[in-house]
């Protein structure tokens, strides 16, 4: 009897990790903002198929994926705005209204607060986002671009463009921490798979710099590609992508090595990344060509390119994973 | 040197694109041959007064090829080209400075073979922000009067090439 209710708890046991794991790699989906098309595309990852677009405002730039709950967030530079996306209907149910020009967003790990970065008005502006009007800013630094939390979720970098400089805010009080000087015109940003150290691309020097969040000391700088733009790590950290707009390439970088290892050929003017950690592959955005370039993270080759729409942009966390 | 002088890639949020396609009755590798000329562009653009050759240091400290453009109407372009491998067939280049109405420019042309034989693909494709770089940016400035120059040069141009390369192909 003993021998049978172990077997059974076992058969049991297995038949939940089963369904658990079935569950967990039910499709991944990307959601790219297109900006000449003010669309929003959805892409299965499985299939690697445009499978849904959805009409947003105008200009849209900004994504970041609430995959609890079920929601996608948009910010649409021109039409000052950010959509709120359901991933179960892919429509737009709701739409913020700033005055102001929102482009990098990011959210709180439970998904209670947005934070939007207002490039004219150098402010970070916290939304709730059961009650969107309320909400309130925070005077940051010049050109807020992108933002990451870091891993505990307590502390939100900022990249301030026109400011040269990555901005810390304590995500409770609202209070910024510290600035740290960094290269020129810092962009996207990337936290490394341990979330010990953050990675910023900086346009107009080439280069990568690499913070140390326990001390916050630069721990090195890496010479990528032409105009970089967006950077992603892999989930066990080994590896950061970047984009470089200006070579229409990826630099990938070792992180224990604190160099670029490979330089990957994509299409035109490639902005967001994000790793799909289902699959093992890296998402490129291009902008010249309005396609994802899909690239096999083990081999460092380029898969394919999916059609999208004009302007394709993807800047910020756009696979709900 | 320049009335107006670009600030180098202080991009704002929202690039513009223009993209311009012409076939010609060519084949690619000699469509490829006048392109590549980088300081040649005043032989087949009709816009184009002067096309002058420069090799200075870009902003990183590291040797470039410039050509400084003087159109007809008296604007100025400077731009600094990416080398690129020859098998592209992909002339890429950033103005570095000049006062046409634009900012943050990257013109890439890329030929290619066309269905036809004989035939060739030549896109331009340029990314850019408006000359104020900025949201509202007053009239003169603007999206609208960046896109309008941008779409003048690169049809003027592209007919110019065609033109020039299937007068070549008859002699």
């Amino acid at each position: 009897m003993r021998q049978i209710y172990v077997r059974s708890s076992l058969i049991i046991g297995l038949a939940v990790t089963l369904f658990a794991t079935v569950a967990a790699v039910a499709t991944p989906f990307a959601y790219i903002t297109n900006q000449g098309a003010n669309t929003v595309s959805v892409i299965d990852l499985a299939t690697n198929q445009v499978v849904d677009t959805i009409a947003v405002s105008k200009g849209p730039a900004g994504v970041v994926v609430d995959g609890k709950g079920k929601r996608v967030y948009v910010s649409n530079v021109d039409g000052r705005s950010v959509s709120v996306i359901s991933t179960a209907k892919r429509k737009v149910i709701d739409e913020i209204k700033f005055d102001i020009a929102p482009v990098g967003l990011a959210l709180t790990n439970d998904g209670s607060q947005l934070y939007v970065a207002d490039w004219y008005s150098d402010r970070i502006w916290v939304v709730d986002t059961k009650h969107t009007q309320n909400r309130e800013s925070i005077a940051i630094g010049k050109a807020p671009a992108s933002m990451i939390f870091n891993q505990q979720g307590d502390k939100l970098y900022v990249a301030n463009r026109d400011s040269d400089e990555v901005g810390i805010i304590d995500a409770r009080t609202h209070k910024v921490l510290t600035k740290i000087a960094v290269g020129k015109h810092p962009f996207g940003m990337a936290l490394s798979g341990d979330g010990q150290s953050l990675y910023v691309v900086n346009v107009i020097s080439n280069n990568v710099t690499v913070i140390d969040l326990q001390t916050n000391v630069i721990t090195a700088k890496i010479r990528v590609g032409e105009h970089p733009y967006c950077a992603t790590s892999n989930p066990d950290g080994t590896r950061i992508y970047v984009t470089n707009t200006g070579a229409d390439t990826i630099s990938v970088i070792d992180t224990s090595l604190q160099k670029v290892i490979a330089t990957i050929d994509v299409d035109g003017s490639p902005e967001g990344i994000n790793y799909d950690a289902v699959h093992d592959r890296v998402y490129v955005a291009s902008w010249m060509d309005n396609h994802v370039t899909v690239v096999d993270a083990k081999t460092n080759l380029k898969l394919q390119s999916i059609p999208t729409g004009a302007q394709s942009r993807a800047l910020g966390s756009f696979i709900d994973q | 040197m320049f009335a107006c002088v670009t600030s180098a890639f202080a991009c704002g949020p929202t690039p513009q694109k223009v993209t311009k396609e012409i076939t010609i009755k060519a084949d690619a590798a000699s469509v490829w041959q006048v392109l590549k000329q980088f300081d040649a562009i005043a032989q087949w653009h009709p816009d184009v007064q002067t096309s002058v050759p420069l090799q200075k240091l870009d902003d990183e400290g590291e040797s470039a090829n410039f050509r400084l453009i003087t159109l007809k109407s008296g604007l100025k372009l400077e731009e600094k080209r990416r080398e690129t491998p020859d098998v592209d067939m992909k002339l890429d280049y950033q103005m570095s400075q000049g006062d046409f109405p634009v900012s943050n420019y990257r013109g890439v042309m890329q030929v290619r073979t066309g269905t036809a034989v004989g035939e060739t693909i030549v896109t331009w494709t340029g990314r850019f922000n408006n000359k104020a770089n900025t949201l509202d940016a007053p009239a003169g400035q603007d999206n609208a009067t960046a896109i309008q120059a941008m779409e003048l040069f690169y049809d003027d141009g592209l007919a110019g090439l065609k033109s020039m390369m299937e007068v070549i192909g008859k002699k």
